[in-house]
């Protein structure tokens, strides 16, 4: 990966932390005199040149920044011709950090960025699903898919590494939690590969796992075969979330969407309410706490999104960070659903928090869920 | 060079120029740390939205979530065309009102400068509906490092100090500390610092940085000397003008020497008692060594290699002798702080004597660059590094003391320090445990 800018732009990266490999990425480090004497794309040209004689990668991405935009870099096509010259794919993105993208598009541009590498023909297995935004859950989506005789060709979250990402053209179905999220590739695999798009719900609680399974047997028409694949995993959840459910009728939960920008699949979808169901079928009162401008065209605009959404919880609008405490202090919630990074600004607020994210799916993620919730509100874990 | 010297240039060498070395940060990292370590600041980024993560991404801080007191104006291409001094004043003025900060630290990028953006007069504008300093400081993203920025905020900061008051004899400033994260190692650093200050009969004043709040910061009127840490050092003739007061350029106080020499010309400067400083010092090295003659003893790794900026790396390097070790191999984390040069002449003043001539320096190299050094490749070696871009499973074979910035890994809830007496002791025994850990 090469960053076409100054130095400092490669500090976007988060360094240090496991998968990352700074041997794999590169900065044209551009300085002030490349900019004042034009000579920024043949900076760039040697870079690529570079990289791909002494590196040899399978292909190499280059991203362009405010600077080369500002400057009038055509990266697309400036590097045509040493693409050529190297026989390498060479994948040059415009990606000023100028432009505010929301999380939604940079979901929707990564996948199309992977994709790429993976367009060769191939042929569909039948009855595969390729899983297109769900969170990795440790095999039993995998293990009640095949035992209704349904193979998941490719599982793909934000984590998922490239080899993953090729199998894509080999699946016979595209489940996706929310189509927006993935708009380019699908379009782009059902003109390429004919491979039609399901939209499921996330498999989190019960009836969303429910959903979720039954939605994929009805495409393949194996709705039997299905219902008795669930059965037993089912029934030991369905126990536990209507015992809960009862227990819990009533409670309040704040539940935080626009705090941080996330880029996981499943907290992005559906403008981060895929997880609100599940605490409704646990009977707590819902309510949204959303981080933006509060001013009245944005209320009318929430409203009109949930009931579209045909999600009917109550809202309020806090305007930043530091707002969230008093937000929280105005109801007496008795756990809020919110990212980690807001420990520290809702511990004097003395409401548990549980971190977004930390839900699991299927119907063994049910057990988890309910073990967590119920340690978050007994004070055992904060 | 001519592009005939260029074409003759190995590839190897000149892929170099575009990898990314250890420590890439440019000034914008010192000033998001400054402001970071300054608990009532807010830090206003005149920049677009694809800057806001490169300042909280690199911050390895448990206890003190560093999101909040950012806010950014989020300009666009339009925006940059159009006049963008407004969107400053609303989001600086805005913040002012709703956090009361009491201090405001302003930056933007180096693409909205080159637009020709006049960022000075736009803030001098602003400056008098503020209500607290406004302390701007350039940060072109192709130029200089994070302790170039940590050093401009400092003495734009200083610029805010109504040096004209009078001094209180025995108080002392310190400037230049690099106040990264509100954990235990730096808590227990300043601890350490204050304790053998006070020891002596002096006090502690205004310490640029070490968590204290801007007030107490800008009331660095009081302190009589200013000692001047080598991350602050090329602001130090000019600190001096300012203030009306000595700068006091000192290496870190590390190891038992290190440390010896800095308080007693610390003591000297601020007019400490003589007697006083020499009493305590005895027998403060007396329980020092004694300590560190059963560290000697205990460690069974011999080899070091030191990965820190210079300052750290040699106060780092000089207990390392001092505790029988080899040190063969330097790695040096910084652009700034005058490199190899500037280390050895840093060891010999710390240690007072003469430095092993066969050390191997390498100034801010990449990641590929020293891979391959035996002593990153799994040889039986000590590594005092902060959290850098190691391959895990090669990390997984070394002997790794987190230390310094980012410790990612290392975290601290009880008192660890690296600076004074204690900090030598501290440090010591995590050399002995890192060594014992494999052996």
């Amino acid at each position: 990966m090469i960053i076409h800018s100054y130095r400092d732009c490669a500090n976007i990266l988060p360094r240090g932390v496991p998968g990352y490999s700074s041997d794999r990425f590169f900065c044209t480090n551009l300085r002030e005199s490349d900019v004042m004497a034009g000579s920024t794309m043949e900076r760039l040209s040697e870079c690529v040149r570079l990289v791909a004689e002494l590196e040899n990668p399978a292909a190499i991405y280059v991203f362009g920044s405010c600077l080369s935009e500002l400057i009038g870099d055509d990266i697309e096509n400036g590097l045509a011709e040493a693409a050529e010259e190297i026989s390498m794919p060479v994948i040059a993105v415009t990606s000023s950090g100028l432009d505010d993208i929301s999380p939604k598009k940079v979901v929707d541009r990564h996948a199309d960025l992977m994709y790429r590498a993976a367009s060769a023909k191939a042929e569909p297995i039948p009855f595969s699903v390729n899983l297109i935004g769900f969170p990795p859950d440790g095999g039993e989506i995998a293990g009640i898919l095949a035992a209704a005789g349904i193979e998941v060709n490719a599982g793909l979250s934000e984590k998922s590494p490239m080899p993953e990402w090729l199998k894509l053209p080999r699946g016979s179905l595209n489940a996706v939690l929310d189509k927006s999220l993935f708009s380019i590739i699908i379009e782009k695999m059902k003109n390429e590969h004919g491979i039609p798009t399901l939209e499921v719900p996330l498999p989190i609680g019960v009836s969303g796992t429910d959903d979720f399974f039954m939605g994929i047997a009805a495409h393949f028409k194996k709705n039997r075969e299905m219902k008795e694949a669930i059965r037993d995993k089912r029934k030991a959840a369905a126990a536990a979330v209507s015992s809960r459910a009862e227990e819990w009728n009533g409670m309040k939960i704040a539940y935080n969407i626009g705090t941080e920008r996330e880029y996981n699949h499943h907290i992005t979808a559906k403008s981060g309410l895929c997880e609100v169901g599940f605490f409704r079928e646990l009977n707590f009162d819902v309510t949204l706490l959303i981080q933006g401008s509060p001013e009245p065209r944005r209320r009318f605009l929430v409203s009109r999104q949930l009931r579209e959404m045909g999600i009917d919880a109550g809202f309020d609008i806090f305007v930043d960070n530091v707002s969230m405490a008093s937000a929280l202090r105005k109801a007496k919630f008795n756990l809020v659903y919110c990212v980690e990074a807001m420990a520290e600004i809702v511990r004097p607020t003395k409401v548990p928090l549980i971190g977004l994210g930390s839900m699991r799916t299927g119907y063994g993620g049910c057990l988890f869920n309910l073990e967590l919730i119920a340690k978050t509100l007994s004070g055992r874990r904060e | 060079m001519t592009d005939e010297e260029h074409s003759k240039v190995k590839p190897e060498d000149r892929l170099k120029e575009f990898r990314i070395p250890l420590m890439n940060h440019t000034r914008y990292f010192g000033v998001f740390m400054a402001s970071h370590s300054i608990p009532d600041s807010i830090l206003v980024l005149h920049k677009g939205t694809g800057c806001k993560m490169k300042g909280s991404t690199h911050i390895a801080d448990k206890f003190h979530e560093s999101f909040s007191q950012v806010c950014w104006t989020e300009v666009t291409g339009v925006d940059i065309l159009t006049d963008s001094h407004s969107m400053i004043e609303d989001t600086a003025l805005t913040n002012q009102q709703r956090r009361k900060p009491g201090v405001i630290a302003v930056t933007t990028s180096s693409v909205i400068e080159m637009t020709g953006f006049d960022m000075r007069e736009a803030i001098e504008a602003i400056q008098p509906k503020a209500g607290c300093p406004l302390v701007y400081v350039p940060t072109p993203g192709y130029e200089g490092d994070a302790y170039d920025g940590l050093a401009d905020f400092t003495m734009a900061m200083a610029g805010f100090v109504d040096w004209s008051m009078a001094p209180e004899p025995g108080v002392i400033n310190i400037f230049g500390y690099p106040f990264e994260r509100y954990e235990m190692d730096h808590g227990a650093n300043i601890r350490e610092l204050k304790r053998i200050i006070e020891a002596v009969g002096l006090r502690p004043g205004s310490w640029f940085f070490s968590g204290q709040k801007a007030a107490q910061l800008l009331a660095a009127h009081t302190g009589s000397v200013n000692v001047v840490l080598p991350y602050f050092k090329k602001y130090a003739a000019e600190l001096e003008k300012l203030s009306g007061r000595p700068s006091l350029v000192q290496d870190l106080p590390m190891g038992l020497n290190g440390t010896t020499r800095w308080l007693e010309n610390v003591s000297r400067a601020a007019g400490a008692d003589e007697q006083i400083t020499a009493r305590f010092i005895r027998a403060e090295k007396e329980k020092t060594e004694l300590l560190l003659d059963i560290a000697k003893r205990c460690i069974g790794v011999k080899k070091i290699c030191v990965i820190q900026a210079t300052p750290l790396a040699a106060g780092c390097s000089a207990l390392a002798l001092e505790l029988g070790l080899e040190l063969e191999s330097v790695i040096l984390l910084d652009f700034s702080l005058g490199g190899g040069d500037e280390f050895l002449s840093a060891l010999a003043r710390i240690t007072g004597r003469d430095i092993p001539d066969n050390i191997n320096i390498y100034e801010n190299p990449s990641w590929s660059e020293i891979s391959g050094l035996p002593e990153l490749s799994g040889g039986p070696a000590i590594i005092i590094s902060p959290a850098i871009d190691m391959e895990k499973s090669q990390s997984s074979l070394l002997n790794i003391i987190e230390l310094g910035s980012p410790s990612s890994n290392m975290h601290m809830i009880y008192p660890m320090p690296y600076l004074g007496y204690g900090g030598a002791i501290a440090l010591a025994q995590r050399i002995m445990d890192a060594s014992a850990s494999r052996y």
